[in-house]
């Protein structure tokens, strides 16, 4: 049976994909359905998921946040705000992410 | 996964270089695993650029309808370079499975005469692209203890010879450095189809150990260690031609060699199926009168 790609080797993938090419990245993956930019968000690591989500129109970008789960949240607002309380539920959590994401 | 499946296959797609950087650094299984979930189209060029060492382990992990779909799509040249440094049963299993393979000459470019240089050289000599750091060349080696090698090569990311180099005389503080900054370039080499006796006293092998071997395109095909030649004159001397002790023609290619020459005369009974049971009564008697 054939192998399946570990989320690990694919993250590393993309990463290098975005580091060199990240335009071009951001542009393959904008029609992507929510649900599916919200996987990728929790796939990547979160310096690089916050540079995808500024290459994406706004709307789109908002999106992925809002169907993203509370550890990928909690990673993507610590990552951009260190400071800030690690005990937010998601709401909390999705609303300082989309500020972030316009600050 | 799809959106970063799609990202994936994009990189692979658009960028088959640089996924082919990256793929050669991450363990071999995992190359492979994403090798042979792209397209055979997209993963192909990938796998052409990559380095041919992790390239035929790859392929050599590979099941074997997605190694076929791959070699299949590789310029002939560079087939040839994967299927001799990939394991015998892999060869064996890839040429077997795709007939096509035979059509683009594949089969001269892989037999080679018992009394030339690709007949004694190790095919799997270790060789890593220029742009690889020496500390990257030492983790793959540590990773695979059988394999460790003194003399070491470095090719281009064509898989054309541009340097060696001496384990041994590594300066352990050029770690960092690439393979293209510490390697002796532009080696001596010989041809894959010399005769073991026109090399044999070459001056070459008061300076080397082992000497690189280049196919008739110039790509890397291996290294001949100066004791297969040591054996291969032991063995004319004792005129033992055919001895398993004697071990002038490592094993694995003798029985490459002659399962190349098998599967010629099979495509060439296949191509006429009239007269095949004739051909085949010829081959028979080829055979009785050989060995009689």
């Amino acid at each position: 049976m054939a192998r399946k790609i570990k989320a690990k080797t694919l993250a590393r993938l993309i990463v290098r994909y975005l580091d060199d090419f990240g335009d071009e990245a951001a542009e393959a993956v904008a029609e992507s359905q929510p649900d599916d930019g919200a996987e990728l968000l929790g796939l990547l690591p979160p310096d690089h998921s916050w540079t995808l989500l500024r290459s994406l129109p706004v709307g789109d970008a908002r999106a992925w946040l809002e169907h993203s789960d509370e550890e990928t949240l909690r990673r993507l607002v610590l990552d951009a705000k260190p400071d800030a309380p690690p005990d937010q539920d998601l709401p909390a959590l999705t609303r300082q992410a989309i500020a972030l994401l316009t600050a | 996964m799809e959106a970063g499946l799609l990202l994936l296959r994009e990189f692979l797609r658009k960028h088959p270089a640089e996924a082919a950087q990256e793929l050669e650094r991450i363990p071999t299984d995992e190359a492979a695993a994403v090798l042979a979930d792209a397209p055979p189209d997209e993963g192909a060029p990938v796998l052409a650029a990559m380095g041919a060492m992790a390239a035929a382990e790859a392929l050599d992990l590979m099941e074997v309808p997605s190694a076929v779909a791959l070699v299949c799509r590789l310029e002939a040249r560079v087939a040839a370079m994967l299927l001799r440094r990939v394991t015998l049963p892999s060869r064996q299993n890839i040429l077997f499975v795709c007939p096509d393979l035979w059509k683009t000459g594949i089969s001269a470019s892989l037999a080679v005469g018992p009394e030339s240089v690709g007949a004694v050289m190790d095919g799997r000599a270790a060789v890593f692209p220029a742009d690889w750091k020496v500390r990257e060349l030492l983790a793959f080696m540590a990773a695979r203890p059988a394999r460790l090698a003194i003399d070491v090569f470095v090719e281009d990311r064509e898989h054309g010879l541009v340097g060696r180099l001496d384990l041994r005389a590594l300066d352990p503080l050029a770690a960092s450095r690439e393979l293209r900054g510490v390697m002796a370039p532009d080696p001596p080499r010989l041809p894959l189809r010399a005769s073991i006796r026109a090399v044999r006293d070459d001056v070459l092998w008061r300076r080397f150990d082992t000497i690189p071997v280049i196919d008739e395109s110039g790509l890397f095909a291996g290294a001949l260690p100066h004791r297969a030649l040591r054996m291969a004159a032991q063995r004319e001397a004792s005129g033992d031609a055919r001895s398993p002790g004697g071990a002038f023609v490592e094993f694995a290619e003798l029985a490459w060699t002659g399962y190349v020459a098998a599967v010629d005369v099979a495509s060439s009974l296949t191509r006429n199926l009239g007269p095949t049971r004739e051909e085949g009564a010829d081959g028979q008697k080829d055979q009785s009168q050989d060995a009689g």
